[in-house]
């Protein structure tokens, strides 16, 4: 080992003695008088050693202020000299030189130290510190005595005070003691090699003297860790010849926490290898599987021997080791979050000073831990953000207490973990961010219009902070106004694949909530292929999954730009095929795959999300969503703005990760936003013509199909069956930070079997606010069907209807009885709305099934009903009794007469100018909406919603029969006509009901 | 993966076959010599980390012509680079003998398609020719120098030289 070597080992080990040292000189300044023992020896045994190395290795400018650091704690230990902040900022300063000195050991010896020498020299020698009186000195000094009489002690402290010289003698001297052994050279760091032998002659001498197992301990730690550093051991009073045992507490804890320093790549290397052992195991599989189908076939078809199985096992306990390996190194990359939390405290201490504000500092959840990347990564947005609170948060001590709140500012860091992410929060109870003040900000600064402005929500206003170009301070402070703006630090936060947000409330505080990933190095993705390649896409950018009917009838084309309908929205569509322009290497075998998928033109949509823009790319298929390992690609395939780097799946082929961001930069590029709006138009023209119902089809087995109205359905998700969790008897799901609760068709209605299978399809839908996901084994398709025929009524609860689609029976479910008859809970909640009472309602639906579905719905809520067959119908209805209905519920798309020219008619008649009107929709979007406003329609609602419809319903009757009370002209005749028509229920156009 | 050939121990990269042809004309050295299309190559076996049978290479979508793709080399994903197209050599009609050449330049691996792998030639540097001006077909700045064996011309690939044509290729 050269000179070198021993150079890069002082450098690691100072750096873990001084990695704690702020906290701990901190603790030491808040206990003032009364010192911890344990705490100061720790110190100061740490000064001691980076002092004695810092000696023998000739770094004279570390060993000085080391030196005199070491003599300063040492006085503080004999409680000769009362913490103050004074000194304590002297010590703190010391420390900070040897840092910076150790990180740059080279110029070490260049540095000029004087200043910092001189007022370590001048704590010393009491010329600051006129308090501390002589009278204490020697009551502390004769306290000490008699509680520890110790023979070393007298050495001990001299080579404290005095230079290294004499710190040699008492090394000496203590190794003699411990070890038994005269001749020990002063201690050299090569020497600490060694120390095995000296602590096996020591636990030899131990145990004659017939110790205790815990001090054997103890003393062989101490030899192997503190033979460098011997003066600093105290001596115990059980044992006044030796003087190795120290205090038990912390060398225990030296013990426990044996640590070996492995660099990351070594780390990465194994990762590596962990996951081609994974590989190798498949095809060890792949191998055994083909083998035994060849000696089937040789031995005719009879049952083989059972030699497989046993291989089986033996693959099957290979993988559980890999995972578990793979698992273990992953574990080794993670580091707690007190690592850089620990820096806060004195952050905080210096920022109150320079600020003269009062601030304390909590910390919560030091433990948690993540990955050593993110932790490294974390600290400077952090710092920004705490120096933020304190600087623009925290108000001074004066207008604190004006405001009636404690003088002292209050700044909490907290890291918790929520569903597989960590958490920070910042949270200060200082003024608060002002919205108000924030808008006009982003107005002055043309980040915003003031039309925009007005419209933006108190909490999105505060966020503005994020923005680029914006900086909250209003005059730059050296504290936070240094060139780094927030938008720095979400940039930075989101780099790593979290998120950033604030809430603030004006005088009582703000928080800051991170949200971070457990680990940079695994990203959940969906492997989707492409030209019969893998590729992955990272699920964060993911928001849903689309399979399209064959005939790829919601795709649409604006000019030359594809777009996808989805629930009256429009996305632009980009084929990743022409994208990736996927070249046909020399291997082109795959050419017939490829011409295969093209034929058979088996695309399948993704929608994702890269900012607030949303668009749907094509694939050729979906294939799994899996956990992967994420590996950079070489240097000349990083600057590629399709690619975030590789992966390898399990079966060894390498897996190129998409990047949303990139992809969304180029079709912004390719289409115009005027082309977009276009193509919506055509779009949305062409659906209209029919009026289709777009239904999930889903399965539990073969022979209980189901259909789901689309326009209910949030979105759609696939799931592995072991992520859903049992809680009392039913099924709950972790999604995205919460808990979504499962339903089964079959807890409602009779279902005669259930397929099991790996992954389950999750249909998500909102039932009075609440989130719920129905679960089925099997999902076919999404198409739009025609259900204005050949749809029969089913008198079952929960069932809206049953028809045939592809030539299967197959049941359309009522999502909301359902929900009702499975979690009756969520119904009895009071409902905003108070219940108008029966109401009498014109029902024009050209759709048997709808207006049989329709009707029966609202009677069974208690309204009267009059259900027509279309516009025409119901127009002529309204007009033989006009003063019958209390409301008009009509769909848009229907014969002879539409809904809007129904209400067009309707509204025209002064007559009806009260009448509320609902139009029934299967697409709720901008335009049909725009004209259905302009028309007179009160209310839009989707065909199958019944909480919505019905509290529709219940609003604006009570609505209208408010203004009829006020008018007392129909107050008399409402109330008559009430019970005049109640015979009514089957109407004049002869619909049955 | 089995790869076929162990590389000896490295000699030290600093320094290049340059600075040793001027240094000592004497300086034993190794060939990895293969064939690519029609022409021998050789590579100082100092660059050569390993050969493979990693030939399914995943191609890489926008990236340079002058790369061929990406290969799974133990959990390490590693470009490959295109030969064929860099030295404008046509492909092989069949795979079946095909080889990766694996290089270690200054820790950066890179992968080399071959259309078979040959022998590995001993040779003193002495016996090396400068590259023959009339050279057709083959870029110069490819090319270290020549070597003569039995009649047949094996030329001195310059991995370095190799490597700056991608650089240059990728930044466009």
């Amino acid at each position: 080992m050269d000179d070198s070597e021993l150079l890069v080992d002082f450098v690691e080990e100072a750096r873990e003695h001084l990695g704690d040292i702020e906290i701990q000189l901190l603790q030491i300044e808040a206990m003032g008088a009364a010192i911890d023992d344990n705490l100061v020896n720790t110190v100061f045994r740490a000064i001691h050693s980076v002092k004695g190395a810092a000696g023998f290795l000739g770094l004279e400018q570390i060993n000085a202020v080391s030196h005199r650091l070491e003599d300063v704690l040492g006085k503080v230990r004999d409680k000769r000299l009362v913490p103050d902040p004074y000194n304590v900022d002297v010590m703190l300063k010391a420390a900070d030189r040897l840092k910076s000195m150790i990180e740059d050991i080279a110029s070490s010896n260049a540095r000029d130290n004087t200043e910092i020498c001189n007022k370590l020299d001048a704590i010393l020698t009491g010329l600051s510190v006129a308090t501390s009186t002589p009278s204490k000195i020697n009551e502390s000094v004769g306290s000490e005595l008699s509680v520890k009489p110790s023979a070393k002690r007298a050495p001990r402290k001299i080579a404290a005070k005095k230079p290294t010289a004499k710190k040699t003698t008492a090394a000496e001297n203590c190794n003699t003691g411990s070890a038994s052994q005269p001749n020990t050279p002063a201690p050299k760091q090569r020497q600490l090699r060694q120390s095995k032998t000296l602590s096996a002659n020591d636990k030899a001498v131990s145990d004659r003297v017939s110790d205790s197992l815990d001090s054997i301990d103890a003393a062989m730690a101490d030899a192997e860790l503190n033979l460098a550093q011997p003066a600093a051991m105290a001596s115990s009073n059980d044992h006044p010849a030796t003087c190795t045992v120290s205090d038990s507490q912390t060398t225990k804890a030296s013990t426990g926490d044996s640590t070996i320093r492995v660099s990351v790549r070594v780390l990465d290397r194994l990762m590596n290898l962990a996951g081609e052992l994974v590989l190798s195991r498949n095809q060890l599989m792949q191998a055994i599987t083909a083998d035994r189908a060849i000696r089937a076939r040789d031995a005719g078809g009879r049952h083989t021997s059972e030699t497989p199985s046993k291989l089986d096992a033996i693959a099957q306990g290979l993988d559980q080791v890999t995972t578990e390996l793979q698992e273990t190194i992953m574990q080794t990359r993670m580091q707690p979050i007190g690592n850089v939390f620990s820096k806060f405290p004195r952050v905080i201490r210096d920022l109150s000073s320079s600020l003269g504000k009062e601030i304390v500092l909590q910390t919560e959840g030091n433990e948690v831990e993540t990955d050593k990347t993110i932790i490294e990564a974390i600290a400077d947005p952090l710092t920004h953000l705490v120096r933020n609170s304190c600087d623009h948060g925290i108000e001074l001590p004066e207008i604190r207490k004006a405001a009636g709140k404690p003088p002292t500012g209050t700044v909490v860091l907290k890291a918790y973990h929520q569903a597989g992410k960590v958490m920070i929060q910042i949270i200060d109870d200082g003024a608060g961010i002002n919205p108000a003040v924030l808008k006009a900000k982003a107005i002055e600064k043309g980040l915003l219009t003031a039309e925009d402005a007005e419209k933006l929500s108190d909490r999105d206003a505060v966020n503005l902070i994020f923005a680029p170009g914006f900086s909250t301070a209003a005059a730059i402070t050296a504290v936070s106004g240094r060139g780094v703006g927030m938008d720095v630090v979400r940039t930075n936060i989101e780099k790593i694949g979290g998120s950033v947000a604030v809430t603030s409330k004006l005088g009582k505080g703000s928080t800051v909530d991170i949200t971070l990933p457990l680990t940079l190095a695994i990203v959940p993705s969906m492997i989707v292929t492409v030209g019969g390649r893998p590729y992955a896409l990272p699920q964060s950018g993911i928001v849903e999954l689309i399979q399209p009917d064959g005939k790829e009838k919601s795709i649409g084309y604006a000019g030359s730009a594809e777009v996808l309908r989805l629930r009256g929205s429009l996305l632009p569509l980009i084929r990743m095929r022409d994208l990736l322009k996927v070249r046909t290497g020399i291997e082109s075998e795959n050419t017939d795959n490829d011409e295969n998928a093209r034929k058979s033109n088996e695309c399948q949509l993704v929608v994702v999300e890269s900012g607030h823009h949303q668009f749907a790319v094509a694939v050729d298929q979906i294939l799994d969503s899996e956990e992967i390992v994420v590996k950079p690609l070489g240097r000349h395939l990083s600057n590629l703005s399709l690619l975030a780097g590789s992966t390898i799946l399990g079966d060894g082929r390498v897996a190129l990760i998409l990047d949303v961001a990139g992809i969304a930069a180029r079709t912004s590029l390719a289409n115009g936003n005027q082309d977009r709006e276009a193509a919506a138009k055509d779009a949305l023209d062409a659906a209209r013509t029919t009026d289709k119902q777009r239904l999930v089809l889903l399965s539990d087995s073969d022979t209980d199909r189901f259909a789901i109205s689309m326009d209910i359905v949030s979105r759609i998700e696939r799931v592995d069956v072991s992520k859903i969790e049992k809680v009392g008897k039913h099924d709950l799901l972790q999604y995205r930070g919460t808990t979504l609760p499962l339903l089964r068709v079959g807890e409602a209605i009779e279902v005669n079997n259930v397929d099991t299978t790996d992954q389950v399809y999750v249909v998500v839908f909102r039932v009075y606010g609440h989130e719920v996901g129905l679960v089925t084994p099997h999902l076919h398709d999404i198409r739009d069907c025609d259900l204005s025929s050949g749809v029969q009524n089913s008198s079952e609860v929960g069932v809206a209807g049953i028809t045939v689609i592809d030539g299967h029976a197959t049941r359309l479910l009522d999502l909301y009885g359902m929900t009702e008859l499975a979690r009756p809970e969520w119904f009895s909640a009071p409902e905003d709305v108070e219940p108008a009472g029966p109401a009498r309602v014109l029902v024009c639906e050209d759709s048997a099934f709808f207006r049989t579905f329709l009707t029966r719905t609202l009677l069974e809520e208690g309204h009267e009903v009059t259900a027509c067959e279309d516009g025409e119908e119901g127009w002529v209805t309204l007009m033989e009794r006009p003063s019958d209905f209390d409301l008009l519920l009509t769909d848009i798309e229907m014969p002879e007469l539409n809904g809007f020219e129904l209400t067009r008619r309707v509204r025209a008649d002064g007559r009806f100018d009260r009448l509320p009107i609902i139009a029934l929709t299967s697409l709720a979007d901008d335009q049909s909406t725009r004209i259905g406003k302009e028309v007179g329609v009160s209310d839009y609602q989707v065909k199958m919603n019944k909480p919505e419809l019905l509290a529709s319903i219940h609003r604006l009757v009570g609505h209208a029969r408010c203004q009829q009370n006020r008018g007392a002209t129909h107050s008399g005749q409402f109330s008559t006509s009430i019970l005049n028509t109640s015979s009514k229920k089957t109407s004049a156009s002869g619909a049955t009901i | 993966m089995n790869s076929t050939i162990s590389a000896p121990p490295k000699p030290s990269l600093n320094q290049s076959p340059e600075t040793n042809h001027q240094k000592a004309a004497r300086e034993r050295l190794q060939l990895v010599t293969f064939r690519i299309g029609h022409i021998s190559l050789g590579i100082d076996i100092a660059y050569v980390q390993e050969i493979n049978r990693l030939t399914e290479v995943t191609p890489v979508p926008e990236s340079s012509s002058r790369i061929h793709g990406v290969v799974n080399l133990r959990g390490e994903v590693v470009t490959v680079i295109d030969a064929h197209q860099i030295l404008q050599l046509p492909r092989p009609a069949s795979l079946a003998r095909a080889r990766n050449l694996i290089l270690n330049m200054d820790g950066e691996r890179l992968g080399i398609l071959v259309d078979e792998i040959s022998d590995i030639l001993p040779l003193e540097r002495a016996e090396l020719s400068p590259t023959p001006s009339n050279l057709r077909s083959l870029d110069r700045k490819f090319i270290d120098s020549v070597y003569l064996r039995e009649n047949e011309l094996v030329v001195v690939l310059n991995p370095h030289g190799m490597l700056d044509a991608i650089n240059d290729s990728s930044r466009n």
